[in-house]
Formats: structure tokens, sequence, C-alpha cells
């Protein structure tokens, strides 16, 4: 296994709810992702994939158990962790009153980029990310594909080691979809280590180097998407998840 | 070399107000615009008012046993909006059917007495014009017994009172707008910094924004400050321009306006009451949006912060109702007195001077207040509950748990 960029260790998470009372929404998740490697959490709407992204991106302290990002523990060092990390979730938003190249200096300053590299590293990203032709409109004017890259861009634009992307292509059309899925490859490729949370079948089986299924707060089972189906004796992902999930509730 | 982190986030803060329609309505159209469209609109609806009253014709009865001499004098007033007739004893029954507007009768005693339906506005000016009537007839009467007694003026007039105005006319200028600025100069400056507040706490945790920002490696105090400085900022452009809107409109419109009545009033201030008033400014816009960034920080949307903070708007501007009490100065007590002694320290310095001693209280004052409402907010900004609520509650936390420290390194 390539060097843990990410490491989650017996992760935990409890909060209370007036009507349900105490709600473990993760309960004792563990694994690592290396650099290179897209490791995806697959799982059903509530399943804990956003509450497990956000205890890695610092939002949330886990109840017990720990984690680290590219070294940094997000319990003792969150300073150090959110320097590492590009975060995006399918609730994170951009500023519409900025355009797409406003949006990428304030996230590149925000996250510590020296003022005598920012012009250089945002057009970098501008042009990695192919976003020149709407670069200086207004993100308010994007289209939900458009503003998409952006907070893609935004995400990367401090160049960071780990990147969590909380269901990117939620709410995204087909061709829209397929061109985020082929930029989470192309950022693979580059050496980010990237956590993905979905539960589209199709996505995690085409990008995910391994998948963690998850379910009411833990994991019940994790590998490459071979393994998995192998695992639960289905012909596709979609059976494996099916069966591995039916199995957990028994 | 790194951009600070503040000064990063408030840049962001003031791009998205400039470019936002109704935050720039509200903290630099209303207080420029406000004054000159009340001036217009209050003198237009006078001279309309003026010009319907002086169309108007009003009819008056006369009763019997009104005295002839006043009753002639009456009847051939050269005012043509009045017109009599004789009427009964008893003229109520025609007041009230509306077939008369007043009626004029002896009364009791010697003299005379006005009847008229005060609710309508008919009968009120109807009165006035009698009683205006009546009174030069009564000078008049009053007048010829002088003359046919052979009294002179100085023995008539016991006591002939006048008065003379010691203050110039740049004093009275500076005490008229001294009367004026301060109290609007509050609510403008809280209109200013009350949607800036809500926009840049409430606004960025609707918008979704709040949880991209927090993600940053950028500090919580960095972040916290720069939208403090923008809602200040917002505040003090809002305040300043509501100053040099009513200034102007003083100046321009109501200053020839009293001149033409007689009135020799300058509305051109000592150069120091405009430092003073631009201090003023600071420490009231300081104090409100902190007040006002602090309040609202927990808000879940737009209308929740609205809620919020329109207790902290409605308290902010209260100190400055009292402003006109008679005898109230700014001292060292009323100093300490947050949003008073800014509205103090601008009355002040448009009718005289204001000492060192009070600003530096005012200063402390505020700043004191200021600390203690960032740092509840930076406390409150840093707790999950306010991220995301409903999910970041932890069983058995009340209030002293709430308020606890941050997270070790969150502001790293």
């Amino acid at each position: 296994m390539p060097e843990a960029a990410v490491e989650a260790r017996h992760l935990c998470k409890s909060f209370f709810d007036d009507s349900r009372g105490e709600v473990k929404a993760v309960r004792d998740v563990s694994f690592r992702v290396g650099r290179g490697e897209v490791f995806g959490l697959l799982g059903v709407n509530g399943a804990g994939k956003t509450t497990t992204l956000r205890i890695l991106a610092t939002l949330m302290a886990p109840t017990s158990g720990s984690a680290a990002i590219d070294g940094h523990d997000v319990r003792d060092d969150p300073g150090g962790a959110r320097r590492s990390i590009g975060y995006l979730s399918s609730t994170t938003a951009l500023y519409p009153r900025l355009t797409a190249r406003e949006t990428l200096r304030f996230f590149a300053r925000m996250n510590g980029c020296p003022e005598d590299r920012l012009a250089a590293r945002v057009e970098e990203v501008i042009d990695t990310m192919a976003i020149g032709s709407y670069a200086d409109t207004r993100i308010e004017r994007l289209s939900t594909g458009m503003r998409q890259k952006v907070s893609i861009a935004r995400a990367i634009v401090h160049d960071p080691p780990v990147l969590v992307f909380d269901e990117p292509a939620a709410g995204l059309d087909v061709l829209n979809a397929h061109e985020m899925l082929s930029m989470i490859e192309k950022l693979r490729s580059e050496g980010h280590a990237i956590v993905f949370s979905t539960h589209v079948m199709s996505e995690a089986e085409r990008i995910c180097s391994r998948i963690a299924i998850i379910h009411e707060g833990g994991i019940l089972a994790e590998g490459t998407v071979d393994a998995l189906k192998s695992l639960a004796g289905a012909a596709t992902l979609e059976d494996a998840f099916v069966g591995i999930v039916g199995a957990g509730r028994a | 070399m790194k951009r600070p982190i503040f000064l990063t986030v408030f840049e962001r803060e003031m791009a998205g107000a400039f470019r936002d329609r109704n935050l720039t309505a509200h903290f630099i159209l209303i207080p420029l615009l406000m004054y000159p469209l009340i001036l217009w609109l209050g003198m237009t609806v006078a001279l309309l008012v003026e010009a319907g009253s002086e169309r108007l014709l009003l009819r008056i009865g006369t009763s019997p046993g009104l005295d002839p001499a006043l009753e002639a004098a009456l009847v051939s007033s050269d005012d043509s909006t009045l017109s009599f007739e004789t009427t009964g004893v008893d003229p109520s029954a025609d007041i009230a059917a509306g077939r008369l507007d007043a009626a004029v009768g002896p009364s009791a005693g010697e003299g005379c007495v006005i009847t008229a339906d005060f609710s309508r506005g008919r009968g009120r000016t109807a009165s006035a014009r009698l009683s205006s009537l009546i009174s030069d007839f009564r000078e008049r009467r009053l007048s010829s017994f002088r003359d046919s007694l052979g009294i002179g003026n100085r023995k008539w007039e016991v006591m002939i009172v006048s008065s003379v105005n010691e203050a110039g006319s740049r004093e009275m200028g500076g005490f008229i707008l001294g009367l004026i600025i301060p109290v609007t100069f509050a609510v403008m400056v809280s209109i200013g910094c009350y949607y800036s507040a809500i926009d840049a706490t409430a606004g960025e945790r609707e918008r979704g924004t709040l949880e991209t920002l927090v993600s940053t490696s950028a500090g919580r105090t960095g972040i916290l400050t720069g939208k403090y400085l923008s809602v200040l900022v917002s505040g003090m452009i809002s305040g300043l321009l509501n100053i040099l809107s009513m200034f102007l409109c003083v100046s321009a419109i109501l200053g020839p306006m009293l001149a033409g009545a007689g009135e020799e009033i300058s509305f051109d201030p000592e150069p120091g009451a405009f430092l003073a008033a631009l201090f003023a400014s600071l420490i009231l816009s300081a104090l409100l949006a902190a007040l006002m960034t602090a309040s609202s920080s927990t808000a879940r949307t737009y209308k929740e912060g609205q809620a919020m903070v329109m207790p902290t708007y409605i308290l902010s501007i209260l100190p400055a109702m009292f402003i006109q009490s008679p005898g109230l100065r700014l001292d060292a007590g009323t100093a300490a007195i947050p949003v008073l002694n800014a509205v103090l320290i601008m009355r002040e310095s448009l009718s005289g001077e204001v000492g060192l001693l009070p600003c530096v209280i005012s200063a402390a004052s505020t700043a004191l207040v200021c600390f203690a409402a960032l740092r509840a907010a930076a406390i409150l900004l840093s707790k999950e509950e306010a991220l995301f609520p409903g999910e970041g509650r932890r069983k058995r936390r009340r209030l002293p748990g709430l308020i606890s420290g941050r997270r070790r390194g969150d502001d790293a």
C-alpha cells in the first residue's frame, strides 16, 4: 500500500437530537488512503459519509478515535490538517458576487499562498481546470456545471496533497458529471490522495481505487471493486452493495 | 509575503457588499438620499396643503346677540375664504349636519364664543381664522380706548418683553445641526451595520459559503476580524454619508429659508467639528458592528439574523433618544455610556468644543464592549453547533459548556 496521506482510526461521532435522542452518526470507522489513490465512501443518504468527511476536514471533532491528514492530527493540529486538504462538500457554495478568478485568488490567500506566487498559481489552476473562458464572469451567472468546476479549482488552488470530495457530481447532468469524474481521475494521476463519497455505483466503480461500503455509521466492507464483488458473490457493484448492506442489516 | 487574513476577508466582504444592490441601497443610497427626499416631500405636501387651504371657502354663522361692531367687522373683513350668514341661537345642528363650519355668538360673560366641530379639518381651520379676525378686532378696539383716554403706548404696555440672542450666526447653525443630526446619525449607522452584519454572518451560513470559508487553513480570529471590519466600515460610510447629506440639505435649503425669514444663521461649523464627527462615527460604528456581528453570529438564516439583531438595533439607538434632555452634557459619566457618548460628541462638536478626556473615556468604554462582544462571537463561531445546527450538539452540554474555550489549534 502507498504511504498513507489520510488515516482514520476508530472514528466515532455522536450528537444529540431533540426528537431522536443520541444519534451515532459514525461508528468505529477506520481506513487509510495513499497518495495517488481515490478512496470511495459508498453509502445511502444518512449513512455517515458526510460526517466522516467533515471530521477529516476538521469541521467536526470526533467524539472518539482519531484521524490524520498528511501527518497532521485533525484534533491536535487542525490548522496543519486544513493546510493539507482541499475540501469540497455537496453543501458548500461559492460567493455569488465574485468572479471565478477572484474566487480563486481569495481562497489561495485564505490558504496561505504567498503574494508573489499567487497570480501564477491562479492562472495555472484556471488552465488546468479549463475555466478560462468564464474566469472573469461572476459566479451567480455561471451554470451548475461551471460552478462545480470552479469549486474544484477552489479546492485545489493551494495545491493540497489531500482532496476530500463529498458527492461532487450531485446535481450535475450526465455530461458535466462525466467531465467531473475525468477531472478527479486527472487529479489522482497527479498524485493527490482523494477521499470521495457517493451513492452512485457507476461513479464509484469508475474512479475509485478502493471502496468502503458505509451503512448506519459503520463500514461494512472495504476493498477494490473486484474484491467487494467477490466478497458478496455478485456480478455488479450494485448487487454487491445490496448484498453487503442486506447482510449487515441481518 | 502573505497577505493578512483579516485584510483578505475584509476585501472580499466589501467587494460583495458594493456589488449587492440591496446592501448598497441600505448603506449608501438611503443615508445619502433620505434627507433630500424628505425635504422635497415635506415641502411639496406643505405647499399642496397651503394651496388647498387657501382655496377653501368656509361657512361661518353669526348668532343673535353678538356684539354688532364685532359682527360688522367680521362680515366686512377682507378674508375672501369666509362666508358669513346669520344663524339661530344654537348653531349646533347646522354644524353637526355640515351646513356650517363654525359659528360665533355671544358668551355667557362679556366675550364671544366660537363653536365648531374640532374633529373636522374645516372646523379647525374656520375656528382659527375666526380667532385671528376677532383678535385683530380686539386690538383695534383697545387702541381706540387708549387713544380716547390719552394714554401713551409706554404706559399702556406695562411690560414690554424682548430678548437678545448673544449667540452668533455660526453658533445658532451649530445648535440647529446639533438638534437634528445626532439622532438620525445613530439610526443611519445602525442601518449601515445592520444589513452588513447579517449578510456577513447569517447570510454566509444561508448561502452555504461559511462551510467553504472555515474549511480553509485561515484562523477563525482573522476571518471574524475581517468580517467585523467590513461591518464597521459599512456603518461609518452610512453615518458619514448621512451627515454629509443632512449638512448639504440644511445649508442649501433650510439656511436660505431662514435667511428669508430674517434669521441670521450660518451652517458652517468649525473645522474641528468634522474631526469630532469622524471620531463619533468611528466609535459608534465600532460598537454597533461588534454588537450586531456577535448577535447574528449563530443565526442560520437571513430571517433569523434579522430577528436576532433587531433587539440590538433598538437598544443601540435608545440612548440617542435622550439627547434632547435638558442639562445632558458630555462629561466623564456620560462618556462611559456607549451610543450616548457618540451622539453627545457629535452634538457638542457642532455646537461647541469637545474635551479630550470624554473622548478618551468614550473610546475606552467602546473598546471594552467591542472586545467582549467579539470574544463572544469568536467562541460561538468556533462551535460545531454554530456551523452545523442540529448536528453538532452533544448531550448534557448546557450554557457553561457552550461558552467554554475553543478547540486546540482552531486559530492556527
